[in-house]
């Protein structure tokens, strides 16, 4: 749900134009390229991390570095690809200083770290049903799980782009996906 | 139209974009203006231009095979340091007493790792694929190092100087990595 006062966006500007407005410092320009791939973004957070506090967390987190990178964007790629993979990382990169955390802090309590489907559920439109249990069952999936599932089946990364992305086999990969197939069509049956 | 598998039918119908639960451009802006960007050491506006400018000239076919090299140089050295340190004390021998120091100085390792590959993921685009392959290959070789170094500091006998010696080394690792790190990222 957005805000009810939102600025509007200016579909005349060319995204060309607003990145070269913003890699000079125009925040008001910038603020027209968050406006445009915001809800992009945060859905990749969102089910990529399973927790829509810190999903809120990463999408500032990477908007915040896409100002600081802009200058270095070259268009070689679409603004919204660079942004999704900016944030793709970004999100790995907490996922492994978490882990981190984790096995310095030895939890014990292995289930404190899955996210809450009610929690999860604050996050979503709840206007279908399907789509709402294809949710939340991705969020609950295990961390590793779910990302391997996400990045593949939802975000269209192959195999080979996921094994690079995540620096683990390929096999590994396609062993992940298989149980998570599994385990969500159980949950969708 | 379904698929008739359930798993199938529901992903197709996944949205692509989730709005947040409310407007986080409040909490952005206010972050902005402590970071501005990063604009490289030639004129701010060739960012634009170049993004405007589809079709690769000479000069800019050749910027990135220089900084490719370059990049890659500063990895190789960095990965051939660490590799030195490990090569001349190979011994198991002792060890790090002060172990949050270690994770400290891993998280440090981690934090500037993650900002070099931030680069290269947004840089990569521009350079050829060998060169970005090269320099992926440098930063699994750093990885590999910092892991050896740290593995045997793990297996050091504390207190010993071994152990003294092996801590100042990635100590030593982990910074001239930093600083490659932050001349890479204002080069590239």
């Amino acid at each position: 749900m957005k805000p009810a006062a939102m600025p509007s966006l200016e579909p005349d500007l060319r995204e060309t134009d607003l990145v070269a407005a913003a890699s000079r410092g125009d925040q008001d320009a910038f603020e027209q390229i968050y406006r445009r791939h915001v809800d992009r973004i945060h859905a990749l957070c969102l089910r990529l991390c399973g927790d829509p506090d810190q999903a809120e967390q990463l999408v500032q987190a990477a908007f915040v570095q896409a100002w600081r990178h802009l200058p270095g964007f070259r268009g070689q790629s679409g603004l919204g690809t660079w942004l999704h993979r900016l944030a793709v990382n970004l999100v790995l990169d907490w996922q492994r200083a978490r882990a981190r955390r984790a096995r310095r802090e030895l939890t014990t309590d292995p289930l404190a770290e899955l996210p809450s489907l009610a929690a999860l559920g604050a996050g979503l439109d709840n206007r279908d049903g399907d789509r709402l249990d294809l949710e939340r069952a991705i969020a609950a999936l295990p961390d590793g799980a779910r990302v391997i599932f996400v990045l593949h089946e939802v975000e269209g990364y192959s195999v080979r782009e996921v094994s690079r992305l995540l620096r683990v086999a390929e096999g590994t990969v396609k062993t992940q996906l298989f149980r998570a197939r599994r385990r969500l069509r159980e949950v969708l049956r | 139209m379904t698929t008739g598998d359930p798993l199938r039918d529901a992903l197709a119908a996944l949205r692509r974009g989730v709005p947040p639960r409310r407007d986080l451009w409040p909490a952005i802006r206010a972050q902005l203006a402590a970071r501005q960007p990063q604009h490289r050491a030639a004129a701010p506006a060739q960012s634009a231009q170049t993004f405007a400018e589809k079709a690769p000239g000479t000069a800019r076919r050749k910027l990135p095979t220089r900084r490719a090299l370059w990049a890659t140089a500063s990895l190789a050295a960095a990965a051939a340091a660490v590799v030195l340190v490990l090569g001349t004390q190979r011994t198991p021998a002792g060890g790090d007493t002060d172990t949050l120091a270690r994770d400290s100085l891993a998280d440090s390792y981690a934090a500037v790792r993650a900002d070099i590959q931030v680069v290269l993921d947004n840089q990569c685009e521009g350079l050829a694929a060998s060169a970005c392959n090269e320099l992926q290959a440098g930063l699994q070789e750093l990885d590999r190092s910092i892991a050896e170094l740290r593995q045997a500091l793990v297996q050091a006998e504390d207190g010993s100087s071994a152990s003294q010696w092996l801590a100042t080394r990635l100590r030593r690792a982990v910074c001239q990595t930093r600083g490659l790190a932050g001349q890479a990222i204002r080069i590239l």
